[in-house]
């Protein structure tokens, strides 16, 4: 969607006598610059603005993708973006021809961070229905209404026990800041849930302030040790995410400071480039392997997960299950990444609400429905997309993005570069700065309980006491294309 | 509790028994015996103890997977992946050794008597491998660092797409990997070969050791940047 960006210059030159009025205080507080403040021109991440006889303009539109991170920090409240309709050019649209002319000057593929943003069959095209008389409604001021979830106790001596079933997902230390990794584990342990490693390692900080830490298996084995996985509360063999199905994750050298090589115990400056496939799982039996050996190095004490991209969801979910995986993780097309190819995230996987149904229905098939947990992941924002992520049959969700924004960020798509302007996704030291741990994992304790309480009031409605009780029976579908992906009755039939 | 030895026989037990069995007794005893091991899989996974482990026979897949301190010797052959991931410590391996072993190793060393498979040392990042024998396609693929020394010859595309670390040989190389460039060794690199071999007894000459070449990356970005 095109973007129109619009700054006034009057109000821009109001005044600049305040230094540290902006919200993130200034990088360096000196007076004497604060003429020169150019917050849009420094923060935006995508060389929109120029600056022309000392002041800067947006003058380079076509380049905006609506992250209003300029908006967010004109201290003079100067700038306005406004999103305007889309180009109805069909397949010669102006995106079209901007990016095959942009392809034909530059000889290269587009990377992109976060996910894909592409219209797809959403969350949205489904609805929970209401109880009435065949079924009452629960009173969500004085009923009661039971959110916690016990994850992983089909082997494992000690099964994932939370209060909410929302779960932060996978995101690694050197593709995030240390600030930001700490948020995140804060904040899970306020809301009474798990975060996750990612694949770059725990950080001991991490481990300190996330009361229930995973940590993932991914096939480059950045910091993985036996100390590593049994200083976790369970441990997830990463196969894929749902963003770059098929690919690994890509750390570039310039990423890799001290602290990032420490933690994934590779030399500095390196690049870690996680193989596209574990070197020993290439087959049914492999997976199968893989899990009894982590299970012996933990001792059968903390659950094995596996984690698919969303491709063949169902053959991939059966596999897993026989090889004894204790949770299951399916990452729809819409999951968020660090960094990826924009073809293959825009292009690759089937959406989180046709894949939630796979994986169910493969589990219902071997009738292991019971002993299987399954946690859903991609796109999940607020307590209806939760409520209907386990009517469609998961356990449990991931937010990856959600969590991310709870923090602060606003999606600019550019974590791959390092220069996060939230101080999320990067090592700068002025912009980690930005990044205030101890607030934001408040941010996103509060953000997570909310979207708990959300939920219960969807499902209290719906005439159930418990988060999980919800079922596909309890919603229908607005859509043709959800209904027939998912196999939700449609509205009104 | 001075050089005090325990024996576990494997033969009616679980892997997971036995792994148990072999970390409550790591801290109490100096040397652990694992009689009749029939080529058990996982065999002293995750082990963090310092101790002497003498496998009495052969072991199967990820044998000493993680080993961290432990001083492991295998009697027979192993399966695939043996030291797989390990962090330190050693891996003695008296006859030979299946696909992948020093699969993504950090640290400790890895001595295979005779013959290795394929993928020897893949992904690893630190630490030495040391094959007696041959090893097989792809030895050192996707290497990232650390030190892999074969006596016999070495299979098709040695060090594909290897980023950092040393693959000597001293037989024959059937071909390269991408990013692989075969060279002649310097006196450090004798110096090198010479602390790691002579400790092993492989009788060899000093001839034998100016007739070894290197494998290193042609370059430390193949993929990315400069
Ligand atoms: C910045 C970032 C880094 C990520 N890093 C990893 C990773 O290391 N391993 C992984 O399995 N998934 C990774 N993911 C994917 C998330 O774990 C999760 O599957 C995904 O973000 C869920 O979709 P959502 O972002 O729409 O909630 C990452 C996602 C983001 C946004
Ligand atoms: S900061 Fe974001 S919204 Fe503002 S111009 Fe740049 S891309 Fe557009
Ligand atoms: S984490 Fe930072 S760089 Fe990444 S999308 Fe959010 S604001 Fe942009």
């Amino acid at each position: 969607m095109p973007y129109n960006v619009k700054k006034d210059s009057f109000l821009c030159n109001r005044e600049f006598s305040r230094p540290g009025c902006c919200w993130y205080k200034c990088d360096i507080k000196d007076e004497s610059i604060c003429p020169e403040c150019y917050s849009c021109y420094n923060n935006c991440p995508h060389n929109v603005y120029e600056i022309i006889n000392n002041e800067p303009y947006p003058t380079h539109q076509k380049n905006c993708i609506g992250c209003r991170i300029c908006e967010e920090m004109c201290p003079n409240n100067a700038i306005n973006v406004y999103a305007v309709s889309d180009d109805r050019r069909n397949v010669s649209s102006y995106d079209d021809m901007f990016e095959i002319k942009r392809k034909s000057i530059e000889g290269s593929y587009q990377v992109k961070s976060m996910g894909a943003i592409r219209r797809i069959p959403t969350f949205d095209d489904l609805v929970i229905i209401p109880a009435q008389v065949s079924r009452p409604p629960l009173d969500k001021y004085r009923e009661p209404c039971f959110t916690n979830v016990t994850l992983g106790d089909r082997y494992a001596e000690h099964p994932l026990k939370l209060d909410t079933p929302i779960m932060i997902g996978a995101m690694s230390f050197g593709a995030l800041s240390k600030e930001a990794k700490l948020a995140l584990a804060l904040g899970s342990t306020y809301a009474g849930t798990a975060s996750n490693t990612g694949e770059g390692g725990m950080l001991k900080d991490e481990r300190k302030l996330a009361k229930k830490l995973i940590a993932q298996y991914a096939s480059g084995r950045f910091g993985v040790s036996a100390d590593y996985l049994n200083n976790a509360d369970a441990i997830e063999i990463k196969i894929g995410q749902g963003a770059k199905s098929g690919m690994g994750g890509h750390l570039l050298g310039e990423k890799v400071n001290a602290e990032v090589s420490k933690i994934r115990m590779i030399p500095e400056g390196s690049d870690a480039l996680s193989p596209a496939r574990h070197m020993d799982i290439v087959g049914p039996e492999d997976l199968s392997m893989k899990i009894s050996q982590l299970r012996e190095i933990t001792d059968w004490q903390v659950p094995i997960m596996v984690k698919f991209a969303s491709g063949r969801v169902k053959d991939d979910v059966k596999i897993a299950a026989k090889g004894g995986a204790d949770i299951i993780v399916v990452d729809g097309m819409q999951g968020g990444t660090g960094a990826g190819p924009e073809i293959v995230t825009e292009h690759s996987g089937i959406p989180t609400i046709a894949s939630i149904v796979e994986a169910d229905n493969a589990l219902k098939e071997l009738n292991l429905r019971n002993k299987v947990s399954l946690i859903a992941a991609g796109g999940i924002r607020n307590g209806a997309d939760l409520v209907k992520s386990i009517a469609l049959g998961a356990d449990a969700v991931y937010i990856g993005t959600a969590a991310l924004i709870a923090l602060g960020c606003r999606v600019c798509q550019m974590c791959y570069k390092g220069n996060c302007r939230k101080g999320i996704a990067t090592q700068d030291k002025q912009l980690r700065h930005r990044l205030d741990y101890h607030k934001s994992g408040e941010d996103l304790g509060r953000y997570i309980k909310t979207m708990t309480e959300e939920g219960c009031m969807l499902v209290q409605q719906a005439g159930n006491t418990h988060i999980s009780k919800i079922e596909k029976e309890d919603l229908r579908s607005l859509t043709l294309e959800a209904s027939k992906l998912t196999g939700v009755e449609m509205a009104g039939f | 509790m001075t050089n005090n030895v325990y024996e576990i026989d494997l033969s009616k037990i679980t892997p997971r028994e036995a792994n148990e069995s072999i970390r409550e007794n790591a801290s109490k005893y100096d040397k652990i015996i694992l009689k009749n091991p029939h080529s058990m899989h996982y065999l002293i996974a995750g082990l963090v103890d310092e101790v002497d482990i003498e496998v009495d026979g052969s072991a199967g897949y990820f044998v000493g997977t993680m080993n961290d301190k432990a001083n492991i010797k295998v009697n027979g052959n192993v399966g695939w992946f043996g030291g797989d991931n390990m962090t330190g410590g050693k891996l003695l391996i008296e006859g030979s050794a299946g696909d992948g072993v020093g699969q993504g190793i950090y640290g400790g060393e890895i001595l295979v008597r005779k013959d290795a498979g394929a993928r020897t040392g893949e992904i690893m990042k630190n630490g030495n491998i040391i094959i007696g024998g041959n090893s097989g396609f792809m030895t050192g693929i996707f290497m990232m660092g650390g030190c892999i020394v074969v006596l016999g010859n070495l299979g098709k595309d040695v060090g594909e797409s290897i980023i950092r670390g040393v693959i000597y040989v001293l037989g024959e190389v059937e071909s390269l990997g991408k990013n692989a460039n075969l060279i002649d060794i310097d006196d450090e690199d004798k110096k090198k070969l010479k602390g790691l071999l002579s400790k092993y007894d492989f009788n060899l000459s000093s001839s034998d050791y100016d007739n070894f070449r290197k494998i290193i990356p042609k370059s430390k970005r193949p993929f990315y940047g400069k």
